[in-house]
């Protein structure tokens, strides 16, 4: 059923991309009622409240240890939710922000595609399928960031962040690798539950590759540079992917793997260390940003951060704390990045020094970005501020304890990011909404209201955030209570109370409301103080885009060396090469022939006088070919030789290898002569010095490297021989196959024979189009000498 | 006589390759032959055609069937592969049946022998064919001058 909902999605996105959606007027109601009619279904039929989580499995390949696993416990179910409603939200907005583009139905469809991706992750209970599904959300958001791929600073963006998060996705598999060859099982729910010996250095490897798959995903310091990168998006896929859902991915994975590396010593305060870190950094840059959606973006990061420190801790209130940021974050900055939409929409610009007064002609937008900027600034009952309330209460109880330093980071990591989420709510509320004139007073306001069921999906989600206390410890209780016992065990009651009384908590949060109130007020001063002081860091851009110089010129420079313009160089350094590296390990080897072979050589009954005339042939025309200036002569001598060893295989039984040596000698030969047309008749000039020497050397190396070679597989076998097992197998199994040779080929190693089939009708192609379009080139050529 | 040779000696040697190949295709799962050799030897009867005719018109006879022929023999492997997954449970699991009037015994193995004669024949000669036409082009034979309609389907997009 959880599969058949993957493909319904996927279906769903087909769908919209044939059907043309920019010119039907509904198709954004019918957009956004596909994930939400699925959700409903499936808040039905799993429902939160289930005490054992809905798994289902179906075989994939089952030799690699992959298997289509689904799972759905109470922290999927979360992300389920979060996933179904905002994407609802989101595919509807989508219809009228891209209203009059052409390639509207490939958003979608990639919009799709990427919700079926995401709930894949949250779902996946094999370590292969999640990765599948990782990188799905990858590429997906590949392909969404570069939706104008016209534009070059959007191709830039995409490909940054295709690098970044697919770099870690690399490191995410090694880690899961590492652990399912330590746990022998490639289970999820198992790896999670199953006892780990923490002194395995595999096992620490393993921990801080997934934290680097984690870390780049969500963007956290280091990485913290794609995600602000990846704003070029169009805007609904800013707020789904980029803030709501897969930069969240990187927690989901802390959190699913949390149970299992909560005892590792190392795993705490790796999370706290670098959550804190990105939330201080994330949160100052964002108040230098004046662009609205470089604000959210860096004020996500801030968030994702502030997640992470949530999952630094063990315990109910620190659970809690996770599962309500994530919810709560994602009701609110969605709404708030569809709002930035609307408002390019209406006055053509995002800068927030250029707008103003908006609040009248976009009333129901307003209303959206209050309801959406006072869960932002945790004021108190919303659910941010009680997100915000129970972490800071878990952090006053485990800080002092165990690594006191990283807890009183943490600690001002939360306020510090509490009071710069004050100032950006501000900013939405006052700057752009309410004040009568802009920063910039010759700025002049171009109004392009934008269409009335636009404002549906912002405010909607707000109101869900408005209506979320009310139903906390009612209705939405047992889904909060399932998700925080996936990540801190079953405990007996999970009461989420909106009110944690007075206490730090509270006080810590009133200083972050009046810091943030005092920031606002000397925002501009504070604000160029600030992006002055930040200039001076080096960006993590910068450094990647050296980064990805350096790899290309070393590649351009390797290239250049291995594949000089001159055919002869070429072939030359090939083989070169081949001969350095296979003869390495020459003192492995022992050349001696044999006892068994031969026996073999001595028992077949070949006339002896036929095999020297044969080998004396063969030299004779192999001298023939060296020594002659003639082309025509050399190529005859070659494919003499190549009819010899047909002989030799024919006198040795093995009739098929003879057979295509024959047909591939004739051939080649055909094809060599035909060549010869476009070859200028002038002799080829005769080499001297160090190119004929070096052709000579290599000449003789690689015939002395051919006849060890065969000396080697003359002697002692490295490895029982399988022939016999073969022809067992062969005239028992594959249907009375007596010609072995071709039953290997077509049947035992089929999927060989298949791949090389493959490689051959591509390689045909790719000759069909070069010689054609030299073909071509060459009559446009005589036309244009014929018609000067 | 040479044009007598080129044109009949070399059709009939043509036409016998032809035979030999499928001869050797047929019987490759018991005795020496098999897929890949009896589309090089196919392939090598359409170069005594290119020979005997003119690569012109080998193109204009059969050029346009060569490269879909290619995608056909990978189609025909990927379905008997998928035939053994969905009657045997696994990919390339052999799958054997009778036809019934002739009695002869086909299965997966040899209609993916099938396959791999289509490709490697296919293949092969277009490269012929191609280079042929190309580089061999600038010595008139005997046939050279094809009709203009010939020359346009030889190269239906030059602009």
């Amino acid at each position: 059923m959880l599969l058949a909902c993957l493909v319904l999605l996927s279906g769903c996105g087909l769908a919209l991309w044939r059907a043309a959606p920019e010119r039907k007027p509904y198709a954004g109601w019918a957009a956004g009622l596909a994930p939400l009619l699925l959700l409903g279904y499936l808040w039905f039929r799993i429902g939160p409240s289930a005490q054992t989580p809905y798994a289902e499995h179906w075989p994939w390949v089952d030799s690699v240890g992959l298997e289509i696993a689904l799972r759905v416990d109470g922290l999927g179910f979360l992300f389920t939710v979060i996933i179904l409603l905002i994407g609802a939200a989101v595919a509807h907005y989508t219809h009228y922000y891209l209203y009059a583009d052409a390639r509207q139905g490939s958003f979608y469809l990639f919009l799709f595609l990427f919700m079926a991706c995401m709930l894949g992750i949250v779902w996946a209970d094999n370590v292969l399928l999640l990765f599948i599904f990782w990188e799905g959300t990858s590429i997906t958001s590949y392909l969404l960031i570069g939706h104008r791929y016209d534009s070059e600073i959007s191709q830039k963006a995409a490909r940054n962040a295709l690098f970044v998060t697919g770099a870690g996705g690399l490191c995410l598999l090694w880690g899961l690798l590492l652990l399912a060859a330590a746990a022998d099982s490639y289970s999820v729910s198992y790896l999670v539950q199953a006892p780990w010996d923490f002194a395995q250095p595999n096992v620490t490897l393993a921990l801080v590759l997934m934290l680097v798959g984690a870390f780049t995903k969500s963007g956290q310091f280091p990485f913290h540079f794609w995600l602000p990168g990846a704003m070029t998006a169009p805007t609904p896929a800013s707020a789904y992917l980029h803030s709501a859902t897969m930069v969240k991915a990187g927690v989901f994975l802390a959190a699913r793997f949390h149970p299992l590396f909560a005892e590792h010593p190392a795993w705490l305060p790796l999370l706290a260390a670098f959550g804190a870190v990105t939330a201080v950094l994330s949160a100052g840059i964002a108040l230098t940003k004046t662009d609205l959606k470089a604000v959210l973006a860096y004020a996500t990061l801030a968030q994702l951060g502030l997640l992470f420190v949530a999952l630094s801790m063990t315990g109910k209130e620190a659970a809690l704390a996770a599962v309500l940021g994530i919810l709560a974050h994602a009701l609110y900055k969605g709404p708030l990045f569809l709002v930035v939409g609307m408002v390019e929409h209406a006055a053509s610009t995002r800068i927030v020094t250029s707008l103003a007064a908006l609040a009248r002609p976009l009333k129901a937008v307003f209303a959206a970005t209050v309801l959406a900027a006072l869960s932002l600034m945790s004021i108190p009952v919303w659910p941010g501020f009680v997100a915000k309330e129970y972490l800071l209460d878990a952090l006053q109880h485990q800080a002092p304890s165990a690594w006191s330093w990283l807890g009183w980071l943490s600690m001002f990591g939360v306020v510090a990011a509490g009071a710069a989420f004050v100032v950006i709510g501000l900013v939405f509320i006052v700057n752009v909404f309410l004040r009568a004139t802009p920063d910039d007073a010759d700025t002049d306001l171009y109004m392009h209201l934008p269409p009335k069921s636009m404002v549906v999906g912002p405010l909607s989600l707000s109101a869900v955030s408005l209506a979320l206390p009310l139903v906390l410890n009612g209705w939405l209780q047992p889904l909060l209570a399932q998700s925080a016992a996936s990540l801190a065990g079953p405990a007996d009651h999970f009461d989420v109370h909106l009110w944690t009384g007075w206490g730090l908590p509270l006080a810590l949060s009133l200083a972050a409301l009046l810091m943030g109130g005092a920031t606002f007020l000397l925002q501009p001063r504070l604000r160029s103080l600030a992006a002055r002081s930040l200039q001076r860091l080096p960006a993590g851009e910068t450094l990647f885009e050296l980064f990805l110089h350096l790899v290309r010129g070393t590649a351009e420079r390797v290239t250049d060396f291995l594949q000089s313009r001159s055919l002869t160089t070429h072939i030359a350094v090939v083989l070169a090469i081949a001969l350095t590296f296979v003869t390495l390990p020459w003192r492995r080897f022992d050349l001696a022939i044999s006892p068994d072979m031969m026996r073999i050589v001595s028992e077949s009954r070949v006339w002896p006088l036929l095999e020297i005339v044969l080998a004396v042939l063969a030299i004779a025309a192999a001298l023939t070919a060296v020594l002659t200036w003639v082309r025509l002569t050399a190529v005859i001598a070659l494919s003499v030789v190549g009819l010899v060893v047909a002989l030799w295989f024919v006198l040795f039984a093995a009739p098929d290898l003879a057979l295509t040596q024959l047909l591939v000698e004739v051939l080649l030969f055909l094809l060599i002569i035909i060549l010869f047309f476009k070859l200028p008749t002038v002799e080829p000039p005769r080499l001297t010095g160090w190119p004929r020497l070096r052709n000579i050397l290599l000449a003789l190396g690689m015939g002395l490297f051919g006849f060890v070679l065969v000396l080697l597989t003359a002697g002692e076998p490295f490895a029982p021989s399988i022939s016999q097992e073969m022809l067992r197998h062969s005239a028992l199994g594959a249907h009375g196959g007596a010609n072995v040779v071709n039953v290997i080929l077509v049947d035992f190693r089929g999927y060989d024979t298949f791949g090389e089939m493959t490689v051959i009708a591509i390689a045909g192609l790719g000759v069909y189009n070069l010689v054609r379009s030299y073909r071509l080139r060459a009559r446009r050529a005589d036309r244009r000498g014929a018609a000067s | 006589m040479t044009e007598l040779y080129r044109k009949y000696l070399l059709s009939a040697l043509a036409a016998a390759l032809v035979l030999l190949a499928v001869f050797f295709l047929l019987r490759g799962h018991d005795l020496p032959g098999g897929g890949f050799v009896g589309g090089l030897m196919a392939a090598a009867a359409i170069e005594l055609r290119i020979i005997s005719l003119s690569a012109r018109e080998v193109e204009h006879r059969i050029g346009r069937l060569l490269l879909p022929m290619a995608g056909g023999g990978l189609l025909v492997a990927i379905v008997s592969m998928a035939l053994g997954f969905f009657f045997e449970g696994a990919i390339f699991a052999a799958f054997w049946f009778r036809i019934p009037v002739v009695a002869i015994d086909v299965g997966t193995p040899t209609t993916f022998d099938f396959g791999v004669f289509l490709v490697v024949m296919s293949v092969t000669a277009r490269f012929f064919l191609d280079l042929t036409l190309t580089f061999a082009s600038q010595t008139p034979g005997p046939d050279a001058p094809a009709s203009a309609e010939a020359e346009r389907a030889i190269e239906p997009a030059t602009q």
